[in-house]
């Protein structure tokens, strides 16, 4: 009897083995035709090759790609395409389980360290165990970094997670996938920068998902109006910053009043230069006020506009000060000095387009106006120093540059009147010309009759 | 007495003759000239050099080699753009567009330092071109440098 059943033991597993290597044979057979039809002629194909080549002895792969399961096979498709097994990581790297067996009982023994999924919760640390080995990491890409585990702990994900047992937070699969991980730089990665707006939405843009946790839910709309998501999504400017340039990526969380403007001075420094010379800093810190957002706004920035400094509605100096305090008093006097300069620009602007149509050349005053706007710009940006002095000497600059693009182009106008006046008046001298070259000719004709 | 009305008449008219002639001849020869005139002025016009090329402009004079020494640089007009060119403390010329990438101020050359600068908001390049730091989102497009004589001619692609 104990030899039947050895014998029975032995023919389910050489049935077994039969079938690991039918199926690592099928693998390896379908992997030829393809590659003889030509079907793996792009250089990811022969990357995919490549994964296939290195992981053809793998029973993970060989098994979970041929199953009837549809999920583990696009799974293990999925898989193959990513950085992970690009880079010779196989599944039992992560999940444990012995790749070598053909048997699948021993293949994936608990015993011998088979882990499986884990739990959601699990997940950090799960990524972290090589993610936060410099040593084995440096193996693979020395700079990447090996903080992000630390950095997710203190994130506002990570402190639910470790605090509230949140399982709705994200994890490390949220944002970056599963088992088909690409690098950020890659543009199918949900972490590339023009794709990370939609990656957070589709939990932050979810109010079913988001309730309970009082924040809004209309950060992508918001964003998708500003100048920053303007540039980043329609532009394609990938120096633009998304929610990670001022949230961060794995620490992700609200920024602190007090460093909003650290977190807006990652570009825009010389903005906060000024702001922190200027009376506003002690006050807002006084009232710990955020910088640059309680003008500026956070995720609906838009693009600034001289109406901000004073107007009827849309006055943010208006917000804090009244029409008879200093303040406003500043905001009137710098915002007299910009608009001035704005509206002479624009009236020799039409000047100079004007001549422009009428076909002058007008190439020099249409440089000297770029000159001028550049000290507009500046001006504008000076605004943040609250000192009517420096704005004043920006635009007195840029008036002269004005002036000498409006001398420029009213010169090409009256060129073009002269040029009009001057054909006029060799037209009259032509006419005039062939009716006294009519009369000569009488003239001479009827002298040679007398004569007769 | 015909005979003397007709005699009296002839005389007459040949006094009137040559005055009318003369004047003609005069007007007849100040229009010729004043023709000439308006048609040699915008021939001299269009044959003069313009002073400066605008528009499509590929290649320009950004500035005599004696102007840029060492650490230094220059804005130079390339067609209706400002261009800046540049020496590198280490003796290299270089030239890149001096439209900041950002809100389009003119950059400069900041010596000493080694970088380049656009005042209107405080974005810096490498002297590659590269953003270093601040807003502008691109770097700046390089251009060609050519020394003929003693003209640094830039060319853009």
């Amino acid at each position: 009897m104990q030899t039947e059943i050895h014998t029975m033991k032995a023919f389910h597993k050489l049935k077994k083995s039969c079938k690991a290597y039918l199926v690592t044979a099928t693998f390896g057979l379908a992997y030829v035709m393809m590659a003889l039809a030509g079907l793996v002629a792009t250089s990811h194909a022969e990357s995919e090759a490549e994964i296939a080549d290195h992981l053809k002895d793998n029973s993970c792969v060989s098994c979970h790609l041929n199953e009837v399961d549809d999920d583990n096979t696009a799974m293990t498709e999925h898989f193959l395409k990513g950085i992970h097994a690009r880079r010779g990581v196989s599944c039992s790297d992560c999940h444990g389980g012995n790749p070598k067996a053909e048997d699948e009982d021993e293949a994936m023994d608990e015993d011998a360290g088979f882990i499986g999924a884990p739990d959601r919760e699990e997940i950090p640390k799960f990524c972290a165990k090589c993610h936060s080995d410099p040593n084995y990491i440096r193996g693979f890409n020395p700079n990447l970094p090996t903080d992000q585990y630390a950095k997710y702990m203190i994130s506002g994900h990570g402190k639910r997670l470790l605090k509230s047992n949140d399982d709705k937070v994200a994890v490390c699969t949220s944002c970056h996938g599963v088992h088909g991980i690409l690098p950020p730089n890659d543009p199918k990665s949900p972490v590339y920068v023009s794709n990370i707006p939609g990656t957070c939405s589709s939990c932050h843009s979810d109010s079913t998902y988001m309730s309970g946790r009082h924040i809004p839910v209309d950060q992508l709309d918001e964003y998708k109006t500003s100048v920053h998501g303007i540039a980043l999504l329609e532009n394609g400017d990938r120096g633009a910053p998304s929610c990670t340039g001022c949230h961060g990526s794995h620490d992700a969380r609200r920024p602190e009043p007090s460093g909003v403007a650290n977190t807006c001075a990652q570009c825009h420094n010389f903005i906060r230069e000024m702001f922190v010379a200027s009376p506003h800093k002690a006050a807002f810190d006084e009232e710990n006020i955020s910088e640059c957002e309680v003008c500026h706004g956070n995720h609906a920035i838009q693009k600034v506009t001289d109406d901000m400094l004073v107007s009827e509605d849309k006055s943010v100096c208006g917000e804090c000060h009244d029409s008879d305090s200093k303040g406003w008093k500043v905001a009137t006097d710098m915002s007299a000095h910009i608009v001035a300069l704005r509206n002479q620009i624009d009236s020799i602007t039409l000047i100079v387009d004007s001549a422009r149509e009428i076909g002058m050349d007008a190439e020099d005053a249409i440089y000297i106006l770029k000159e001028a706007r550049n000290e507009l710009v500046k001006s504008r940006a000076l605004v943040h120093t609250f000192k009517t002095e420096d704005v004043a000497e920006v635009t007195k600059a840029g008036t002269e540059k004005v002036q000498e693009a409006g001398v420029a182009g009213r010169g090409l106008m009256e060129q073009f009147h002269f040029r009009k006046r001057g054909f006029l008046l060799s037209l009259a001298v032509i006419l005039l010309l062939s009716v006294l070259l009519t009369l000569k000719i009488r003239s001479l004709s009827g002298s040679s009759k007398i004569e007769e | 007495m015909a005979n003397t009305h007709e005699m009296s008449k002839k005389p007459a008219r040949t006094v009137k003759e040559p005055a009318k002639r003369d004047f003609l001849t005069k007007s007849l020869a100040g229009l010729t000239t004043a023709l000439v005139g308006f048609i040699l002025y915008p021939l001299g016009k269009f044959l003069k050099q313009p002073p400066a090329a605008g528009g499509n402009v590929k290649r320009t004079l950004a500035a005599k080699v004696g102007e840029v020494p060492n650490d230094s640089g220059k804005i130079f007009r390339f067609g209706n753009d400002p261009g800046i060119i540049f020496r590198t403390p280490g003796g290299e010329l270089k030239a890149f567009t001096a439209v900041c990438t950002h809100l389009s101020c003119t950059v400069q050359y900041v010596p000493v330092e080694s970088y380049i600068l656009c005042a209107c908001h405080n974005g810096k390049y490498d002297l590659n071109g590269q953003v270093i730091s601040g807003p502008p989102p691109r770097p700046l497009e390089e251009y060609q440098v050519d020394i003929q004589g003693d003209d640094i001619m830039v060319t853009r692609a």
